[in-house]
């Protein structure tokens, strides 16, 4: 069956010391993926099958500890063929 | 390396986000996002529907319908960036509920008060109200009619209405609901500065040292204007942010300086930094000396009640509430050096060491400071006084209108300035900050709307708040509500708001796209189109003017609130509704409809429909035959071009993304005041507050003075109301779209966990919050990301099945006529 494919990027602001932290819980988040960071922002990439389990990481992510703002900058939506990866 | 098509989706996510983080090599997103050859989208950009930060979106459509939003790289306010509000941008038109039919009570196909909302053709809906309104004016004369519109009017919407009431029906009592969010700002502006609207811009908070929160949460409510804030902090070690409030809330968690004082003090703590800033010699002199007048401001003003309220009786000076008497700086000097450390703290509940710490951001002169406010200071019963007493320490230290020193008071609509504000919607106002009861101001207006003298009454009308009086007593009785859920925004519903809606006297219309509280107290209900349904433009709170255009079509018979006011004016003549001896002294106009000598007058029929951009739709031009939102947008920029309020031409605005008013020779302003930013100050003057006859900017000498309700044995405890991020005002949007609503489903009391246990109350327990006015039931949170301090409960305002607004009072600032939504007394039992 055809299914949706939700991706989400955020940029979120960390506090400096905590940096390895916030690394670390988002490590252990599924569908979640680390990209660049410097000592106060780091790029996250999300997906999900829906736009609900998107939000409910996005909020799992602004509840770290560290964590003062996560903010969303692009969103693509699209149906996979049954086949595809 | 070949990518399948997920990689090839979280690679571009990676990029985009890469590059709005400065992380990567700059590309701009929106090309990234055009080349991804599995959308064949249209993408235009258009400023986000919901707060005053004014965030572009680039908004995709396919097939007639709104498919996807990112934000806009391109623009300097969000810099490609976008908050969990604006992420949903796409959905908000897409309701199941959305209403399409103009629905009127009726019984027996008649219109009927009691009767069931039944689906009628606009000509019916438009006849029925006709035949009201005129009834109306024959039998009570205009100041029977009355009109409520919002900061999310577009421009040429408010514009429309302005002129529809104050030109047409010959009355004043149109006023928006930027009255409970914006009004105690604008009478700062108008005392302090006499110009309205913020000095600096966004740029300051790349360039401040210190950021004060004075009753603001921006974490939450100004989210994208937070990064900012956050960006600077972290970026730039010795940045310090203090955060002040009557609750701890988000914003606390970058706080160096983070301070939760005693509802009121905020008064008092102004009044102390002052001192602090005399007492210890740091006052700038050449600053003041050349710049400053000093006055006192009358006390003891009253809290904008009924004048039956024994508060109102008690009040000596609710008559001059607004005067004032000049004084020296030795005079201002004694009037401050009450507030001491020692007795300001012991009142505001903010340890002495902190009030200290707070003071010295301002005195240092090395340090350049940045003051953000919303409705902490502006919903508040000395709303004026706190903005005058902000910009008294900006002006002491001489911090204002340079990168970084900045009383910014920030906005929550997406065009309270834009709008509200500059087109000037309230009861008083006209364009460009001109008042009607000033004679010559009421002339240059009949001018450029080409009227006869004598048509724009010269008393103000009835206010927010008085409306809702009115109607209750009857005094007001055909009355139009656009772009606003005032049965649930407005305070104390219960005795003051639905008593005049379903007053049998009168006669109640409610445009909106969805059903709300208000819509169902309604008599009439008209189906709207919303966002990018119509070209519309939107002025945000650092100025900035950004236009869109109408990208889809409203579904179902769904018209804008300028279709429906444009279209409303043709049932009427002059003869039906001007005055018999201005018609008598001008018959030219005799027989003539209210469209004719409104928007057929030569300046808004001005531009043919082939000025139209053909690329897009334009519902509103195609019906009326001309470019009726150029034409009404010419007309009232004249009002404030050469004036200090300059705009750009139409065209122009389409094409750019926004730009910062005065725009003279094409040039934006980011800072005005100062000399080599600000096209209007005189050269070799450095500052000039031009605003002002002598182009001095006031400090007064104003008290602290307590709440019009505070705690006591029985209501032992101060009740706050608020906004959570997920729901952007009553939610009659943002719960529309199911992720945002399952985010924040209902509301809940915050309240701290001693307070709940000295109560019985553990967290989850249903419980009833009771005033003398009313109650409602909700359920307690101790924990969560609002955290009361003992004795204060908060409890946010959007969830239309606990109206909070029951509870609150109607207490208002008596020189802006803001309500104070943020202090009452209330208990809280379990249910």
């Amino acid at each position: 069956m055809d299914k949706e494919l939700h991706v989400t990027s955020l940029v979120v602001q960390v506090k400096p010391r905590q940096m390895f932290n916030v690394r670390q819980a988002i490590l252990t988040m599924e569908k979640t993926e680390l990209s660049v960071n410097d000592e106060t922002k780091l790029v996250v990439v999300l997906e999900g099958e829906t736009q609900q389990e998107l939000l409910a990481n996005i909020a799992a992510i602004n509840g770290i500890e560290g964590v003062l703002s996560a903010a969303m900058v692009y969103h693509q939506s699209e149906v996979l063929k049954e086949d595809e990866k | 390396m070949k990518m399948n098509r997920r990689e090839f989706m979280k690679a571009n996510a990676a990029m985009t986000a890469a590059t709005v983080a400065g992380l990567a090599l700059p590309t701009a997103a929106s090309n990234l996002i055009t080349s991804s050859e599995q959308t064949k989208l249209e993408w235009n950009k258009a400023p986000c529907r919901f707060c005053g930060t004014g965030c572009s979106v680039i908004v995709g459509t396919r097939d007639g319908k709104v498919v996807a939003t990112h934000g806009d790289a391109k623009s300097e306010v969000n810099r490609g960036l976008n908050c969990i509000k604006g992420y949903f941008l796409s959905k908000i038109m897409y309701g199941k509920d959305r209403l399409q039919v103009p629905m009127l009570r009726m019984t027996n196909g008649q219109y009927d008060k009691h009767g069931e909302f039944t689906p009628v053709s606009w000509d019916t809906a438009f006849d029925t109200m006709a035949e009201k309104w005129k009834k109306t004016i024959k039998e009570k004369g205009p100041t029977a009619v009355g009109m409520f519109g919002s900061g999310q009017w577009t421009v040429w919407e408010g514009y429309a209405a302005s002129k529809l009431m104050k030109a047409g029906f010959g009355s004043n009592n149109i006023d928006p609901n930027a009255r409970h969010c914006m009004a105690s700002a604008v009478g700062g502006f108008m005392r302090t500065f006499g110009i309205d609207e913020p000095m600096g811009c966004y740029d300051d908070m790349e360039a401040a040292d210190a950021f004060v929160l004075w009753g603001s949460n921006m974490a939450e409510m100004h989210p994208i204007l937070w990064t900012r804030v956050t960006d600077r902090r972290l970026s730039a070690p010795h940045v310090k942010v203090a955060v002040l409030s009557t609750f701890e809330h988000r914003s606390f968690d970058l706080a160096d300086l983070p301070i939760v004082f005693t509802p009121q003090t905020d008064l008092a703590m102004l009044n102390f930094i002052a001192n602090y800033i005399i007492q210890n010699d740091k006052v700038n002199w050449d600053f003041v000396n050349k710049h400053v007048n000093f006055r006192k401001g009358e006390t003891d003003i009253g809290y904008g009640l009924r004048a039956s309220h024994p508060l109102q009786q008690k009040a000596k000076n609710v008559k001059t509430a607004g005067d004032s008497t000049p004084i020296d700086f030795e005079a201002f000097k004694a009037f401050v050096a009450d507030y001491d450390v020692v007795s300001v703290s012991k009142l505001s509940g903010v340890p002495e060491h902190k009030l200290i710490e707070l003071a010295e951001l301002y005195a240092d002169p090395d340090r350049k400071v940045t003051s953000f406010w919303t409705m902490g200071f502006n919903q508040h019963t000395r709303g004026v006084w706190c903005n005058n007493l902000i910009y008294n320490i900006h002006l002491l230290v001489g911090k204002i209108s340079t990168p970084g020193n900045s009383p910014f008071s920030l906005t929550g609509q997406p065009s309270a300035c834009g709008t509200a504000r500059e087109v000037g919607t309230f009861s008083h106002r006209l364009p460009a900050d001109l008042v009607v009861n000033n004679p010559e101001h009421r002339k240059i207006a009949e001018t450029i709307w080409r009227i006869p003298d004598g048509i724009i009454p010269p008393k103000p009308g009835y206010h927010a708040v008085e409306q809702n009086r009115r109607l209750k007593d009857g005094d007001l009785n055909v009355y139009w509500v656009q772009v606003n859920n005032n049965m649930q925004a407005g305070p104390n519903i219960n005795e003051e708001g639905l008593p005049g809606y379903r007053n049998p006297e009168n006669f109640i219309v409610v445009s909106d796209a969805y059903p709300t509280v208000t819509t169902q107290a309604a008599d009439l209900i008209l189906p709207t189109a919303m966002w990018v349904e119509k070209e519309g433009a939107y002025g945000n709170a650092e100025r900035r003017t950004q236009f869109w255009h109408q990208m889809v079509s409203a579904p179902g018979e769904s018209h804008s609130d300028l279709w429906q006011l444009v279209e409303f004016s043709k049932r009427f003549t002059t003869d039906e509704v001007w005055p018999e001896a201005v018609l008598a002294q001008n018959p030219q106009y005799k027989g003539k409809t209210l469209f004719e000598v409104l928007y057929q007058n030569g300046n808004v029929d001005k531009f043919p429909l082939e000025q139209v951009d053909p690329k897009y739709l334009n519902d509103e031009a195609a019906h009326f035959g001309f470019y009726l939102q150029k034409g009404l947008f010419e007309e009232y920029a004249t009002f404030g071009r050469g004036h200090g309020h300059d705009l750009a031409d139409f065209d122009t605005y389409h094409q750019v993304h926004g730009l910062r008013w005065p725009v003279v020779n094409g040039q934006e302003t980011k800072w005005r005041f100062r000399e080599g930013s600000d096209p209007y100050v005189k050269v070799g003057s450095g500052f000039e507050f031009y605003g002002k006859p002598d182009g001095k900017a006031v400090i007064f000498a104003l008290p602290y003075e307590p709440a019009a309700e505070s705690p006591d044995e029985e209501y032992d405890i101060w009740l706050s109301t608020g906004r959570v991020l997920e729901h952007w005002h009553s939610g009659s949007m943002t719960q529309r779209v199911p992720e945002l609503y399952r985010a924040f489903p209902d509301a809940v009391c915050f309240m701290h966990p001693d307070d709940a246990k000295k109560r019985g109350l553990r967290r989850g327990d249903e419980v009833k919050v009771i005033s003398r006015r009313g109650e409602i039931k909700t359920r307690v949170e101790t924990r969560g990301r609002n955290k009361p301090p003992i004795g204060l409960v908060f409890v946010p305002w959007f969830d239309a099945s606990q109206l909070i607004n029951k509870v609150t009072l109607d207490a208002t600032d008596p020189l802006s006529k803001q309500t104070d939504f943020k202090k009452c007394a209330v208990k809280v039992v379990k249910a």
